[in-house]
């Protein structure tokens, strides 16, 4: 598994580190040649000194030199070197040498004119070597009174000389060699620091995640309410904190709701149980004769049935977690198949369903699912309309939603009691207790109208319940089947 | 004993109401909080056996009205509702006990038999009158002389003696005896209380008793204590 605090780190240092070589190696670049720069000023200087220092007699060329004012030039280990040579005659010096040449020879000549090189001297040792082509300046001495002409003749016959001057780089080389090892060493440590810096940065940074991290550590399904803390924490985070509390929130909902039903539901089986304990504890406390044993016996069938027609309904509900709203139904058709299914039912109670079913429009909504829902509403409305189970199915669509209406008229039901339509195990009348009916239907139509991300609501009104589905809109084209089926499929009941 | 039952649950109406009559018990028996509101205003009941989940009014609130009406009878509530909070609020509206679903018949009528020695100002469960024992909770009789023997009475006759045992020293008309003896479903003869009278009090001294229930005249019966009894 990737580790944020590694990448992070990793990522760090390797920027970090690039940075500070770069920075490094551009920084020893500058000072190298800053101190170059000055080593050659040093050299320039040398140069420009013999230069001024050299004269020409008219037949003579020689350097105004003296070991005293310039010692560096006398034999020694740190001698540094000068060469006056004819460029008319390169061939051999004809001016003056250091003393610090001796019979030495140069081991590579340095060009005339050539700028500052890296040579090896000619004691061996590295040095940094430029040369100058000029013309000398005339003799002092010609400058005297009566000399004038001479003075003209000597400039006129002025050769071109070559002077080289090269000094050893030990003190360059030496100070270079220092700043590279305090830059190397420097670089180490500041890796280390990096190192430790980073470590601790990204620990810091990531501070929050740890938080966090404890905090959802301690949330389970018995401490749901409880939110993680969004004060103080970093802007990045938010919006995925967000997100995790609205998460959290859905669970707490899911669960409450879970248990919720699963309170009611245990509720309820416990009054078949009690049924059927009661029944089986007095029937046989005593002797009795068979037709009391028989009679006792389909009573506990009786309520076994409804048990297990509880218990029936209470597993569809609970295998119904998967999502409903996936595929897409033509509600029209699934209203006209259910509601043909309770035509009997209800003309045996002399009333009828009608169906206007001209909108076929598709809802995004599993048809099992559907199929479950209207079965439950209109074998409510047929069961408990009063006086007569005259039901009215119609569907309606807009640019959203798909709507379902069942109405039926139901006198002495109440706002009060349609308030309580989806709660489960509610019932308006203990007369239908022992009808076979759990409580149950309106509430599972429900849940799995919120499952399809749709709604179902109901109300009283002029003596009717209206109970209102709707369902999202399917995004694929209008059901064409059955689109030119008449306006009203009407389906009465045959007395 | 009179006792009302209000429960929804028609299955349940059935088997306990039963069990209850065969256990000497007059029940009537009523569907919701509504009716049992009626019941227990216009008969005396010992015990009022009532659910709490039921249509038009639920237990509780029947509860409620009951007592605010004045009502003593001792009221055990029966609900599937197993938590602290539905005990609680079932006894603070004024139930004297509370019995949760599934229960044992046997625990029922133990409850309803200690309620009705309650309302009755009994603490025993055994009531003993002279040589005369009445035990409510064996439903038996014996007559304990220097030869200690039971009483085989018939479920009326002993529901009979019993109310009459609760109510010792205190006479009891016989149209009270009618409507703790009988519910509403039974046909009562108009000398059925004294005919039933008329054997205890034969089975009794048959079985060495002393004639402990004597007749008020124009009121009804009274059980005496022996040292009551006149010569």
């Amino acid at each position: 598994m990737t580790s944020i605090r590694g990448v992070l780190t990793a990522s760090l240092f390797r920027t970090l580190g690039l940075i500070m070589i770069g920075g490094g190696v551009l920084l020893y670049g500058g000072i190298r040649r800053a101190l170059t720069s000055q080593f050659d000023e040093t050299l320039r200087g040398r140069l420009t000194t013999l230069m001024a220092a050299t004269r020409w007699d008219g037949t003579h060329l020689d350097i105004d030199f003296t070991g005293e004012a310039m010692p560096w030039y006398q034999p020694g280990l740190q001698a540094e070197y000068f060469e006056l040579i004819s460029a008319a005659k390169s061939d051999r010096p004809t001016g003056q040498r250091s003393p610090s040449l001796g019979g030495r020879e140069w081991t590579h000549r340095p060009a005339a004119g050539s700028s500052y090189v890296d040579d090896v001297l000619p004691d061996g040792r590295r040095g940094r070597i430029v040369s100058s082509t000029f013309r000398p300046l005339p003799d002092e001495e010609l400058d005297a009174v009566g000399r004038e002409q001479e003075r003209v003749n000597a400039v006129a016959s002025s050769p071109e000389v070559n002077l080289t001057v090269a000094m050893g780089r030990e003190s360059l080389d030496s100070a270079l060699n220092s700043i590279a090892g305090a830059f190397l060493a420097g670089g180490v440590v500041v890796c280390i620091a990096l190192v430790v810096g980073i470590r601790a940065a990204v620990r810091r940074g990531l501070a929050p995640l740890a938080t966090i991290s404890a905090q959802v550590e301690k949330i389970d399904a018995r401490t749901l309410a409880t939110r993680v803390e969004t004060r103080g924490t970093p802007e990045e985070l938010a919006p995925i904190l967000d997100r995790l509390n609205q998460l959290i929130a859905r669970l707490e909902e899911a669960f409450s709701r879970e248990r919720r039903f699963a309170s009611a539901a245990a509720h309820e089986l416990r009054t078949p149980v009690a049924e059927l304990r009661t029944l089986l504890e007095v029937s046989l406390s005593r002797d009795r004769c068979a037709e009391e044993y028989r009679i006792a016996m389909s009573e506990a069938l009786s309520i076994s049935l409804r048990a297990e027609g509880l218990v029936r309904t209470l597993l569809t509900l609970a295998r119904r977690d998967n999502p409903v709203a996936n595929t897409e139904t033509a509600v029209a058709d699934v209203l006209e198949e259910v509601a043909t299914r309770h035509e009997q039912s209800a003309a045996e109670h002399g009333g009828e369903i009608i169906c206007v079913c001209s909108d076929r429009t598709l809802a995004g909504i599993d048809g099992d699912a559907l199929r479950c829902i209207l079965d439950n509403v209109i074998a409510n409305a047929v069961e408990y309309a009063s006086p007569l189970p005259r039901v009215r199915c119609e569907v309606h669509s807009d640019d959203r939603r798909v709507s379902v209406t069942v109405t039926n008229p139901a006198d002495g039901v109440y706002e009060s009691d349609v308030a309580r339509f989806f709660e489960p195990f509610w019932r308006k009348s203990a007369s239908r207790t022992d009808r076979g009916h759990l409580g149950l239907g309106l509430s599972v139509a429900k849940e799995l109208a919120e499952r399809g991300n749709g709604t179902m609501t109901a109300v009283a009104s002029d003596g009717c319940v209206v109970v209102t589905l709707s369902l999202p809109k399917s995004h694929g084209r209008e059901h064409a089947a059955g689109a030119e089926s008449g306006a009203v499929a009407q389906m009465r009941s045959t007395d | 004993m009179r006792l009302l039952l209000a429960e929804d649950s028609v299955s349940l109406q059935k088997s306990l109401a039963q069990g209850l009559r065969e256990n000497g018990y007059a029940v009537d028996v009523v569907g919701d909080g509504k009716q049992a509101v009626i019941y227990g205003v216009t008969t005396q009941y010992d015990v009022i056996v009532i659910d709490v989940m039921m249509p038009e009014v639920d237990g509780i609130t029947a509860i409620r009205r009951l007592r605010d009406k004045g009502v003593t009878s001792g009221v055990l509530v029966l609900s599937a509702k197993d938590t602290i909070e539905d005990r609680v609020l079932g006894l603070r509206s004024g139930a004297d006990d509370y019995l949760v679903k599934p229960f044992a018949f046997a625990e029922l009528l133990a409850r309803i038999q200690a309620l009705a020695r309650r309302v009755h100002g009994v603490r025993s469960s055994a009531m003993v009158i002279g040589p005369l024992e009445v035990d409510p909770g064996a439903k038996s009789v014996r007559v304990v002389t220097d030869r200690p023997r039971t009483v085989d009475l018939a479920p009326r006759e002993y529901a009979l003696l019993e109310y009459l045992a609760h109510r010792v020293g205190k006479p009891v008309s016989r149209a009270e005896l009618e409507e703790h003896l009988y519910d509403d479903r039974s046909q009562v003869t108009s000398n059925a209380i004294d005919v039933t009278v008329s054997t205890i009090r034969a089975k009794l001294t048959q079985a060495g008793c002393p004639p402990l229930i004597q007749t008020r005249r124009k009121i009804g019966y009274v059980l005496v204590p022996i040292e009551g009894i006149d010569p």
